[in-house]
Parts: structure tokens; sequence; C-alpha cells
């Protein structure tokens, strides 16, 4: 059927609707199921992320506290899901009752490092993200405006961030700067700018010798106008895309900073060390849950922002498949 | 082509010189005003005398200005250390003696040894993964990348969707660890850690299997998309159409035409990976417990051991230069659009 035959049909059947560029994008999203779900289990995630203080007194068992009950006297192992809660889910509240196990060999509660966890995970993946996009806005609007030598030399400087090996610098840059959030978080942040401002510089090159922005300048339009107002709508897109898949990098990076054993101070709950933390002494082969259950929120929590990336970035697609 | 050639390197040494630049701020100045730790009382031992600390800072050279210690730093790379440093570190040794324990990178507070040799021993472990790894990956993605373009949208090419996002989102060293708990522990099919030198191929390859089959799984899912993408976007260019009607066979068009046009991305991604990949693969030799450049770099940070982690980054970096060197040169003789601009 053509387009004109389709038109027509549509006409017939009284069902032409005007939609701007965002509905259509909403509209695509709704039909991803794909993406739903990963946006459901962000959500889910926040939710369990928020209760950490309901878990704690839940289970009786404040976070990072050590529990002597947490480890069994005879084998001396962290003990495993509903281990002590001898009456079910009634007995939890009870000191020697663990929902899912306990998650080192000094007995914190799973549930509540899980927990507390997804907060460091979401704060840091959240925190990054913002930091690297305000960069990568920033310098990649510029280079792309300005052009000449300002752009050369941000070029450069891309290139440069872009060769460093990221890991192995991070550690270096932990051991001189010590422990803390706000190290992990800016590490990330430095290193990740340069690849979505490459993608910005890129856009807003091709985009500042278009009419439109011609005619605007030609209508006494100040630079700033011309990058606030006709510029920077359109990065909305590419904006999203890269800022979903940059929560799940910087999840990612923290994660492999903490499974390492730099970036983030001990008392600072992670995914990341609570698998390392099964380790040592092959921790993990006689308790395998112990890696198993930070581990799999990690890769479905990476996933999900991956996937939602990807749906934003085919919903966003203006060559994406036409909704009727 | 000598100019183009000319002017990379020298971006390159550029490059190199930021790097270092930015190791000996971090290990220098932040270390000693931000944390308070200084190099000389790590390397003087436990409980030492103030006299001491001046005579070890005398002895590495940190008693002079931050400026004379990073031009010396750089001197040293370039030239080998000094017959002055090499008096006063190893005095009364012979040159073969004085080399284990004074490198270009300086020599590690850990253990008396030089950080090159420390190096030396490491990479062979390194080098082995990687490039067991790289041939793993190659192997399995390129094909994969290929037929799920030939087949757009049908199952296989979705199976493979699914295999690329679950690839890029599993953490390798979670993935490693489950693959050590079945495959390792469970049905005892290889060993838990540990690296044999090539002189015994069979146990080599033995014991790199587990370790690169993982690592090569993670590149493989991002090759997977790249070549798949890229045959997408060669399949539909005119040369193939014609091809195809001047009556060349399907795998012909496929192999020649179209796959030859669309390794270029490739064989880029693939040069800069190998340069990332040979500064250590960090989180694999850790979790499998090979003793190569990332973990020697891992071990260092944690003992302070600043000489060492800092050579090791500078290694790094220097390898990802030439990788991205070599990867224009290659790109400009695979292309000549590239050589002629």
């Amino acid at each position: 059927m053509s387009t004109v035959e389709q038109f027509e049909d549509m006409k017939t059947e009284g069902m032409v609707v005007a939609r701007t560029p965002r509905q259509l994008a909403f509209a695509r999203l709704r039909r991803d199921y794909v993406a739903l779900a990963s946006l459901i289990f962000i959500v889910l995630l926040v939710l369990f992320a928020l209760a950490g203080p309901l878990f704690e007194a839940w289970t009786g068992h404040p976070v990072n506290r050590s529990n002597s009950t947490g480890v069994d006297d005879y084998t001396l192992l962290p003990v495993g899901p509903m281990h002590g809660c001898v009456n079910g889910l009634a007995s939890v509240g009870e000191r020697s009752c663990f929902v899912l196990g306990a998650s080192n060999n000094l007995g914190f509660d799973m549930l509540v490092q899980l927990s507390f966890g997804a907060r460091t995970s979401l704060i840091i993946g959240i925190v990054a993200t913002v930091l690297t996009m305000l960069a990568a806005l920033l310098l990649g609007v510029i280079a792309g405006y300005v052009g000449g030598w300002t752009d050369t030399v941000i070029a450069r400087l891309m290139d440069i961030v872009a060769a460093f090996p990221f890991l192995l610098f991070a550690i270096a840059a932990s051991v001189a700067f010590g422990a803390s959030l706000w190290f992990v978080i800016l590490i990330i942040a430095f290193f990740s700018w340069f690849y979505p401002g490459r993608i910005f510089r890129g856009e807003v090159m091709s985009l500042r010798n278009r009419e439109f922005v011609t005619a605007a300048r030609m209508l006494g339009a100040s630079n700033s106008r011309i990058i606030f107002r006709h510029l920077m709508p359109q990065l909305i897109g590419p904006l999203t895309v890269y800022a979903s898949l940059s929560v799940a990098g910087a999840i990612a990076a923290e994660a492999a900073l903490s499974y390492l054993g730099f970036g983030l101070p001990l008392e600072i709950p992670s995914w990341g060390r609570m698998i390392s933390d099964a380790v040592p002494g092959g921790l993990y082969i006689n308790a395998p849950f112990l890696m198993v259950f930070p581990g799999t929120l990690l890769v479905l929590t990476v996933l999900a922002f991956n996937l939602l990336g990807d749906g934003l970035r085919d919903a966003l697609d203006p060559r994406g498949g036409t909704i009727l | 082509m000598i100019r183009f050639l000319i002017r990379r390197i020298l971006g390159g040494i550029f490059v190199v010189l930021v790097v270092t630049l930015a190791v000996f701020v971090l290990f220098g100045p932040v270390l000693r005003w931000h944390s308070n730790i200084s190099p000389a009382r790590l390397y003087a031992g436990k409980n030492p005398s103030p006299d001491q600390i001046e005579r070890v800072s005398a002895l590495l050279g940190l008693d002079k200005p931050y400026y004379v210690q990073y031009g010396y730093t750089l001197q040293r790379l370039v030239l080998g250390p000094t017959q002055e440093e090499r008096e006063r570190v190893c005095p009364g040794s012979s040159a073969a003696e004085c080399d284990q324990l004074l490198g270009r990178f300086g020599s590690s507070f850990a253990k008396q040894r030089s950080v090159d040799s420390l190096m030396w021993s490491a990479l062979p472990v390194t080098l082995s993964l990687t490039l067991v790894a790289a041939v793993m990956w190659l192997l399995i993605s390129i094909p994969i990348g290929i037929i799920a373009a030939i087949r757009p949208r049908s199952l296989f090419d979705r199976v493979s969707i699914v295999f690329v996002l679950i690839g890029q989102s599993l953490p390798v060293y979670y993935f490693g660890l489950l693959a050590l708990y079945f495959l390792a522990y469970k049905y005892e099919l290889f060993p838990l850690s540990g690296y044999e030198p090539l002189s015994n191929p069979g146990q080599w390859l033995y014991h790199l299997l587990l370790p690169a089959s993982v690592l090569a799984l993670q590149f493989a899912a991002i090759y997977v998309r790249i070549t798949r993408s890229q045959m997408l976007d060669t399949l539909s260019e005119d040369y193939v159409r014609t091809a195809r009607a001047k009556g060349a066979g399907e795998t012909r068009i496929i192999l020649r035409h179209a796959f030859r046009n669309a390794m270029l991305p490739i064989v880029t991604m693939f040069g800069l990976d190998l340069g990332l990949l040979l500064g250590g693969a960090i989180l694999i030799e850790v979790t499998f417990g090979l003793h190569g450049l990332g973990w020697l770099a891992v071990e260092a940070a944690k003992r302070l051991d600043v000489p060492t982690t800092a050579g090791i980054v500078l290694f790094s970096a220097i390898i990802i230069v030439a990788a991205n060197i070599v990867v224009d040169l290659v790109n400009a003789s695979l292309d000549p659009r590239i050589r002629l601009e």
C-alpha cells in the first residue's frame, strides 16, 4: 500500500492525528516492552534502596554491624538465607534470623547491605552521570559551536582522556587521594565525559550551519539564545540516551573499583565489595550466595540501564517505525 | 604519508608526557600534601627515625624540588638511570646486578627489584592472556556478526542481540567467579588459578583457557555488535548490488565485497582494545590469580609501592598510544582514501 493510499485510508476512518516528535517517542517507548520492564525494574530498585532503614528496623540488624549470630559457630561460614529463622518470616526481628543470609564473615545482614549498596550504586550512577553530562555538554557544545583552535584544543583533550587507561589510573589516583565517595564520583565523571562530549560536538557541528540557525542569527539572535533555544533542544534526544548508558557505566565502574578494593571507604556498603568479600579463602565455593545476590543485582541493574538507553535510542530515532 | 606519521608520533609523545605529568603529580604533591603520605617514610621501613627518613629521601632523590624530580624521571625513562644514581642506589655492585635493582622506571619500594624487572616477569602472563583471548573473541564474534547481518530480524539475529546485551552488562569478574565455581570447582574441568609458562604449551593453554574465554566473551559481545552494524551498512551499498547484478556468488559477495569494507572499524577497535589489555587485564588477572601486569599494579597499589604502580600506568599509556599509531597506519594501508588525504 502506498503512503497516499494509507493516508486516504486513515482519513476515511477519521484517524489522522498530528503528533509532536515527543509524543511519537513516548508512543514508541510504551510499545517497547523491554524498555518498559527496565524502567519498572529501576523504579523497584529505587524503592528497594529507599527502604534501607525499614529493612534495618524489620530485621533488627543495623547496616555495617557485625552480628555473631550471622556466622555459623561450627563451619565459621556466613549463615545462609533463612538461617536461624525458626518460625519462618514470623521470627524476623530476632537477632538470629537472617532473611537472605549474612553477607560476609563478620555476619553483616545481606538484605540490609544489599539495600544500602543499591543506594550507593544509584547515588554514584546518578551524580556521576549529571557531572559527566554537564561537562560533556559544556565542552562538546563549545567545541562544536565555536570551532577553530578552541575546537582543536578540546578535541585533543578528549583524545588524551580517551588514551588514559581508566581502571589503572583510577587505582593510582585512589592511592594518592585516599578513599571517599566524592573521589569515586569525580574520577568516574572525569573519565566518562569525553564520549558523550564527542557526540554532542558532532551534533552541534552539523547543526550550526543549518538554515534555522542562520535564520535565527539573521533575525539578530545572540549566541547564547541560539545555543540554548535552538541547539540545546536538539540535543535532548542524545542526552537522555547517553545519560541512561552513563548511569550503567558509572555503576559498573564503581563496582569494579570496589571489587578490587579501591575507591570507597569501608563504611559505605557496595555491591562490588560484597562480591569481593566472597573471594578470600574461596568463601564463595562453600557459600556461593555471597556473590550471587550482589552479583545478580549488579548485572540486572546495569542491564536495565543499558536496555533503557537502547530503548530510548530507538524511540527517539526519527527514522523509527510509524505509530498509528 | 611520512608527514602524517611524524605528526601522529609527536601527538603520541605529547599524550605520554601528559600521562607522566599526571602520574607524577598524583604520586608526588598529591600523595604528600593531600594524603600526608611521604614515599621516603614508606621506604624507610617501620617506625623510622627522622634521620633515617632524611637519608632515604636523599637516596631516592626526593629531597630535590619537584620540577627537578620530574625532569629526572623523564630523563631516566628515555635514557636510563645515570651513573650517579646507580652509585647512590646500588653502590659497589656490578652493572648487571644494578640493572636488577634500578631501571628506567625506578626501583620498587616493596621488593628489592627494579620496576622494569618486575614488569618484565609479569608481561608474558598478560601477553599470553590477551593473545589467547583475542584469537577467541575474533573467532566467535565475526562469524556471528556476519550471519546476524545476513539475516536481520531472524531468530539467530535476535539471540545474538541478547548475547551482546548480556555480554556488555555482565561484570567480567562476577562472570569469572561463576565460571570458576561451576567449571573449575564443581566439574573440575579447569584449574582454579595460576599460570604456567609457555615452555609447557599444554599446561599453558590449560591454565589460560578459562580466564581467556571469560575475557573473550565480554569482548566478543562488542565485536558482534560492531560487525553486525558494519555488515548491515556495507551490504546495502551500491557496489554490493552491482556485484550481485554481475552474477557474483553469495559467499564471494559477503566475504570479498561486504566484509572487506566492513573491516576497517573492526581493525581500529581491535588495535585499541589490544593496547588497552596489554597494559593489564586487571579484573581478570585478579580474579583468576594470574600474576600479570594488572595484578601487579593492584598488589603494588595496595602496598603503596608507588614506583611500581606508576611504572605500570606509564607503560600502559605508552602501549595505548603506540597501538593508536599502529591502528592509524594499518587503516591508511587498508583504505587508500586515508592514505591519499
